[in-house]
């Protein structure tokens, strides 16, 4: 069996026989001939049949890989921001952000690029950029590489202010779990205010088992 | 006459007109475009305020009866000036102070919900039979306005009930903020408004409040708003269950 979290920018699939995890670009995916068997995520449904709620597959996968109890996930992609808050092995709160305030890990991605620099390696900022979303923050970032600032800087300034957006938006805990793209970039889950524990990027995949 | 007509104006006017051809310029009709709308309006605004001004300026009609006061809002009172010096189709402004609060059975019936909402619509401007209605038991409650795409409505059950200035239309209140706010403790809501209307600071404080889903939609549903309401309706589902 053969599950797919089909992102907008990462495909993660998992051959449940096999035990396999791999990651791949979502624009070759689609260029393949690749279906799933169950799949979710933003272009799941060009490559399945059967799609299952991120959301809902979100809220599976964290319990399988944590329990009963009372925890948050939060898991940031390249396009959307979205939490499960669980309480007593209940859904207790939710909420999805895909539009304004969103397009964060793409926003990464893009000024990773353009400026040949990756973030992960760089020092978190004591200040934040002000951002709204990844968009409203690439001007302001073009805006202070013009003004003299040091690169780098400025970078880590942008992704602590799209931690401070996302802390917001999920009602400013003490403490939550991370999954997603993000995991595997440290300034990201230094620059929050709270503890942050990483749970990679197959948390969606566990739920649709 | 073809008379349009805005927001729930007090019923006394709307008799007046008894028999005349009434067309609701809130609704976002196959034929609306709302781009006509920008010759006046910001491009980006409340897309039901839009559709207001593409509808008046597409449809030939002879009257507007425009409700524009608190029993509407606020964008609805500046655009029903600009239509009074736009357009040369006369305009009667109306504020509808209605107290006495009707039965609101459709709000609570089993009808599709996008039912419901024609209902409710069409009852502002005639009289809709409600004797045949059945009550349903809720698992979700819908709160807001009409929205401007109503395949938003079709992501809900059956049994979901109607709250929001929807249920002050149908109980023919609309400047009845104390209905507005009612909610129902125990029930999943979608606290929903249109993007960039005054209605999304209660909508997000009720939501708040209720631990319900807040949700802005500016102008057509996407996928992204509807995937987020299916999680919703799925996880309270699944709770229900356990």
């Amino acid at each position: 069996m053969l599950l797919g979290d089909v992102g907008t920018s990462y495909t993660k699939i998992l051959d449940v026989e096999k035990e396999e995890y791999k990651i791949i670009k979502t624009l070759d995916l689609l260029k393949s001939d690749v279906r799933f068997d169950i799949a979710c995520g933003h272009n799941a449904k060009l490559k399945a049949d059967r799609v299952v709620n991120e959301l809902v597959a979100l809220e599976k996968g964290s319990r399988k890989l944590l329990g009963e109890g009372n925890f948050l996930v939060v898991d940031v992609g390249s396009r959307d921001i979205k939490y499960v808050k669980m309480k007593d092995n209940k859904y207790e709160e939710m909420d999805w952000n895909a539009l304004c305030g969103a397009t964060l890990g793409f926003s990464i991605e893009l000024l990773e690029n353009h400026f040949s620099v990756k973030t992960s390696e760089i020092e978190k900022a004591s200040e934040s950029l002000g951002v709204t979303c990844g968009v409203l923050g690439m001007a302001k970032i073009f805006d202070k590489v013009s003004e003299g600032c040091e690169i780098n800087n400025v970078l880590a300034s942008f992704v602590k202010g799209i931690a401070e957006n996302v802390y917001r938006f999920i009602n400013g805990p003490e403490f939550f779990y991370l999954s997603g793209g993000l995991c595997n970039n440290s300034l990201f889950i230094n620059s929050f205010r709270c503890k942050v524990e990483p749970l990679g990027r197959f948390v969606l995949l566990e739920g649709l088992r | 006459m073809k008379i349009g007509i805005v927001g729930v104006p007090p019923r006394e006017i709307l008799d007046k007109y008894k028999g005349n051809d009434f067309i609701d310029l809130d609704t976002l009709f196959d034929f609306t475009d709302n781009s006509k709308a920008e010759i006046y309006l910001p491009k980006i605004y409340c897309a039901t305020i839009k559709s207001i001004i593409a509808n008046a300026l597409t449809i030939k009609l002879d009257l507007i009866i425009f409700d524009n006061g608190y029993s509407k809002c606020d964008n609805g009172r500046f655009v029903s000036e600009i239509l009074k010096r736009e357009l040369t189709v006369p305009i009667i402004t109306t504020q509808n102070n209605a107290t006495r609060r009707h039965p609101q059975p459709i709000c609570e019936s089993d009808l599709e919900l996008r039912k419901k909402f024609d209902l409710i619509v069409d009852s502002v401007v005639k009289d809709v039979d409600k004797s045949e209605l059945k009550r349903v038991e809720p698992d979700y409650g819908f709160w807001g306005v009409p929205p401007n795409d109503f395949s938003l409505l079709d992501l809900f059950p059956k049994e979901t009930h109607v709250f929001g200035w929807a249920r002050c239309m149908e109980a023919k209140v609309p400047q009845d903020l104390e209905l507005e706010m009612m909610v129902r403790e125990d029930l999943p809501t979608v606290f929903y408004a249109q993007a960039f209307c005054s209605k999304n600071s209660l909508a997000k404080y009720l939501a708040k409040k209720h631990n319900g889903l807040y949700v802005e939609v500016d102008d057509v549903l996407d996928n992204s708003v509807k995937s987020k309401i299916e999680a919703y309706l799925l996880l309270n589902k699944i709770n229900k269950k356990k």
